[in-house]
């Protein structure tokens, strides 16, 4: 249900974007509030508190002819708004030393606009009764499949967002919720000590613990199997991305690349391969929060990826409007090979004379709004997997994201997977290797594809920094890749 | 709000104790593009985080909690239902009984930093112009650099009588130094953090980015200048070589041992029985100067006080958490210590230059994996040491494990202090594997 306290602001945000609309060329408010919670369940401890996504506040943003300022707060009241307009115009203001070093920015457009979203949570909410007891089912589920299994740990989030967008022309507010769990086992033998990790989300408690119940054997297995893995000998070999690696190359080796904040600052060495092959032409590449992915239309994939409305059934990062109050778009980056596109938040796409493609996201209220990814995803081919692996003489199939970084400037690759399984002569060899970093430069490897699976997954549990800061919920994801690259 | 929320509290019987953080923070920031600002920013924002604490008397007496934020703009019954729906929800997420930390009789010191002096919009323009007073390459420049300029006020009171409070401040500084010719370019990031401002200090740290921006620049990829397949000795330095330390001091956590995921007990030889390397003293301290993580006292309220946790290779103590190390049956848990100190070595860098190295300036983000011991990553800067020279290069990772690493490790004389490391600035690994 959107946000009560919201709706009680509303009026208040207007007449604050009016007020400081006759002070500046340029005014707008986004309010959020996300409410939420979040179990813990593991071997030692239970845990209940609020979502980690937790947030409620305001921010203007103001436009005075040269560059954007803006100002944040925790709440606007009747008795309160002379003084913030006061505080704001103070605050924002600048000594003319500031004043002069001003890029120059375009004012940003403002097209009218006055709509409601919503999308509310599928399936019965559950209590946090019934959660703890399901998730204690879960982890005794890992503990009874596996006896080296010394620790499990279970975690659902659940977040409902409201959203409301405030300028001149335009007063949008949003709804919209979402659901993760992840579940994390730790195995012992002697002192050797591995853990692996299963993930889960959709827009229904009931479903993400049903796809998590169906995880739970699988878990304790591959924390047993990790305790044999290996050090991979660092060398160059062909390996096959699972649909968690292949996000993982999407967002971090290349997606970060495109994010259009980064051509303002010349910091993405991609602005000079617009309308240039970056790779195979098996490769196609969005990124959205209305993302649709294309594929054959008698795939279930093209079908199971769509609701009514021409969503993703399941869109991690679902929202109707962004943090600047553009609407959610389904950009294609690559298209059969060619970079046809960047993505961007409002500002950025100013400076650039570009359309804005709805990815202006902030970490909260609080924080600035930079281009961020939201659900980006290669597109499904049309290779089988089997014939994928036993095309394979000697080399990896890599899983499970650990961890990546992105390198925009220099495109070299930093994404490291949990684990992987190694493949001779078209066959898996039963050995794995733990964990794997893989590196080189992100074009080389994405040339590299030769092949690309139609099964497709996108998994819609994971947070992105930029940099190292301004953490957002991301999905990622895609077929299966063959590919060539160096590992270590 | 403090009041309302404490008498509130008092009015439910179900909450057998309560802990309230209250988060005041100002800050003031700065966006350039290049040279040229794009946004500036202001924020004044309050934060209210509420954990109740909810007992049962069974065949053994446990304790529920919940964590939750509540707000000014609540009424006084709204925050009762949402305290009495934490109630309900604590009473499913029992454990065995834990205490919460009681007050002590302490005097905690003021923030030594010159930001409150100064005010934080006028600290955002004096680092600015301390900033790009050293960009001043014809190759070299900042292409992005972010300034916030912070003051928090952190309030922590608890149902036992804890009352502890903080003012600080901080500065915080993205740069993106790069470095162009010829129509090639490369970067690097840095997050630079000071308690206090000191222009010259920041200039001159600037100006370092940018030079190990062109260092970038002319490095070449690792395996034009050495054999890859052979492991070489490899020399990683400040932040990475605390990061390297932070293996053991995660291991020496109450909640490690609460989980049976520990390897080493108190006793035990932390680097094996045969230490070939430098053997390891580290201390978990509240305090550095200039280590911008230092805090006085930790989350739960406890008062932080200096622990040694490894003294001449040999575990001696554990810390963490409270809660966890009630379960321990510690008297006076530690609590979470944010800085983490090592003795340096007697080995000085120049030593360690007697034969070849791989020194590692720069890495994308490097992981020290608690479970397995692995550790490594990415390098976007390095420096290969021939035996003459150092070569700048570029393009691989590295990989080891403490497994083998721990003992052979040797620390050097040199020290230096990051946000939440104080130690040897170099730590010198002998046989890391490259690719």
């Amino acid at each position: 249900m959107y946000s009560e306290y919201l709706s009680s602001r509303h009026d208040l945000l207007k007449e604050l974007v009016t007020r400081l609309g006759q002070r500046y060329s340029y005014a707008s408010a986004l309010g959020k509030h996300v409410t939420g919670k979040r179990v813990n369940v593991s071997t030692v401890s239970t845990a209940v508190s609020d979502t980690n996504e937790s947030q409620c506040g305001f921010v203007v943003r103001v436009y005075d002819g040269g560059h954007y300022a803006e100002y944040s707060f925790s709440d606007i009241t009747p008795a309160t708004i002379d003084q913030l307009e006061n505080d704001i115009v103070r605050e924002l203001s600048l000594s003319s030393h500031l004043a002069e070093q001003h890029v120059g920015a375009e004012i940003l457009r403002d097209e009218p606009l006055v709509k409601v979203f919503d999308r509310p949570m599928e399936g019965r909410e559950l209590g946090v009764q019934e959660l703890v007891e399901h998730m204690t089912a879960l982890r005794d589920a890992v503990h009874a499949a596996s006896a080296k299994v010394i620790q499990v740990a279970m975690m659902l989030e659940y977040y409902e967002t409201s959203a409301v967008f405030i300028s001149r022309n335009r007063d949008l507010s949003q709804h919209y919720s979402w659901c993760n769990m992840y579940g994390l086992a730790i195995a012992r033998e002697s002192s050797t000590v591995q853990s692996a990790l299963a993930s889960a989300a959709s827009n229904s408690m009931e479903k993400t613990l049903s796809i998590m119940s169906g995880k739970t054997a699988d878990l304790a297995k591959l924390a047993e199997d990790l305790l044999k893995a290996e050090l991979i000998e660092p060398g160059i070999y062909d390996i096959i991305t699972a649909p968690s690696i292949t996000g993982l190359i999407a967002h971090e080796a290349f997606g970060h690349g495109v994010e259009m904040d980064m051509f303002v600052k010349h910091r993405a060495r991609s602005r000079h391969y617009m309308n240039k092959p970056v790779a195979s032409p098996l490769v196609n590449m969005h990124d959205g929060a209305a993302v649709r992915v294309p594929a054959e239309p008698s795939s279930e994939d093209y079908e199971a990826c769509r609701n009514d409305n021409g969503y993703m059934t399941d869109p991690c990062i679902g929202y109707f409007f962004d943090d600047d109050g553009v609407l959610a778009h389904d950009t294609q980056i690559i298209k059969d090979g060619i970079l046809v596109s960047g993505i961007s938040d409002a500002v950025s796409a100013a400076e650039l004379g570009t359309e804005p493609t709805g990815n202006g996201r902030r970490q909260d209220p609080s924080r600035k709004a930079y281009t961020r990814m939201t659900n980006t995803c290669f597109a499904p081919g049309k290779d089988k997997l089997e014939d994928m692996i036993a095309s394979v003489k000697h080399g990896y199939m890599l899983f499970d994201t650990s961890n990546g970084m992105e390198d925009p400037k220099n495109w070299n690759i930093q994404c490291v997977a949990s684990y992987g399984r190694e493949i001779r002569d078209g066959r898996f060899t039963g050995k794995l290797v733990a964990p794997v970093v893989m590196s080189g430069y992100v074009p080389d490897l994405l040339m590299s594809i030769s092949m690309v699976s139609d099964e497709w997954q996108i998994i819609g549990s994971g947070h992105c920094g930029k940099g190292y800061k301004e953490w957002v919920p991301v999905s990622d994801g895609g077929p299966y890749l063959k590919a060539r690259c160096k590992l270590g | 709000m403090i009041e309302r929320i404490q008498a509130i509290l008092n009015g439910i019987p179900e909450v057998s104790a309560w802990k309230l953080t209250v988060s005041e923070k100002q800050s003031s920031q700065l966006f350039y593009v290049g040279k040229k600002l794009e946004t500036n920013r202001a924020s004044d924002t309050t934060d209210y985080v509420l954990t109740i604490y909810v007992d049962k008397d069974g065949s053994a007496k446990t304790r529920g909690s919940a964590t939750f934020t509540v707000y000014a703009f609540m009424t006084d019954e709204e925050l009762r239902g949402k305290i009495r729906d934490n109630v309900y929800a604590a009473g499913f997420a029992m454990n065995p009984w834990y205490d919460i930390p009681g007050p002590e009789d302490t005097v905690l010191p003021e923030s030594a930093s010159n930001i409150k002096d100064i005010g934080l919009k006028e600290a955002a323009e004096i680092v600015s112009d301390a900033v790009f007073k050293a960009d001043a390459y014809a190759d070299g420049s900042l292409s992005a650099t972010e300034i916030f300029i912070d003051k928090t006020l952190l309030h922590i009171y608890n149902s036992k009588g804890v009352d502890l409070q903080s003012v600080s401040y901080g500065a915080s500084i993205e740069l993106i130094p790069s470095w162009e010719k010829d129509g090639e370019e490369v970067e690097v990031y840095q997050m630079l953090r000071f308690e206090s401002i000191d222009p010259d200090e920041i200039t001159r740290l600037t100006d370092e980015q940018l030079q190990i921006a062109a260092a970038r620049f002319t490095a070449k990829p690792l395996s034009e200048v050495v054999d890859t397949a052979k492991p070489l000795k490899v020399i990683l330095q400040d932040k990475e070589a605390g990061h390297v330390f932070g293996y053991f001091a995660d291991d020496l956590d109450y909640s490690a041992k609460y989980q049976k995921a520990n390897k080493f007990e108190p006793g035990d030889a932390v680097q094996g029985d045969n230490i070939t390397g430098t053997p390891l003293t580290l201390r978990m301290v509240p305090y550095v100067k200039n280590a911008f993580n230092s805090a006085f006292f930790d989350s739960d309220g406890v008062i932080l006080k200096e622990t040694v946790l490894v003294q001449d290779g040999v575990a001696v103590n554990r810390k963490g958490s409270y809660r966890f190390g009630y379960y321990l049956g510690e008297k006076a848990p530690a609590g979470n210590l944010p800085i983490l100190v090592v003795e340096p070595g007697t080995k000085s860098f120049r030593e360690m230059a007697a034969e070849p190295y791989l020194r590692c300036q720069v890495f994308s983000g490097i992981q020290v994996e608690p479970n397995s011991g692995y550790f490594g990553g990415e390098v976007r800067l390095g420096y290969y040491f021939d035996g003459e020279k150092e070569i700048p290069v570029t393009g691989f990772s590295i990989s080891g494990n403490m497994n083998v690493s721990r003992g052979t490790m040797v620390y050097s004389s040199e020290t230096v202090t990051t946000n939440a490391y104080h130690g040897p600035k170099y730590l010198e690994i002998p046989d890391m594997k490259l690719a």
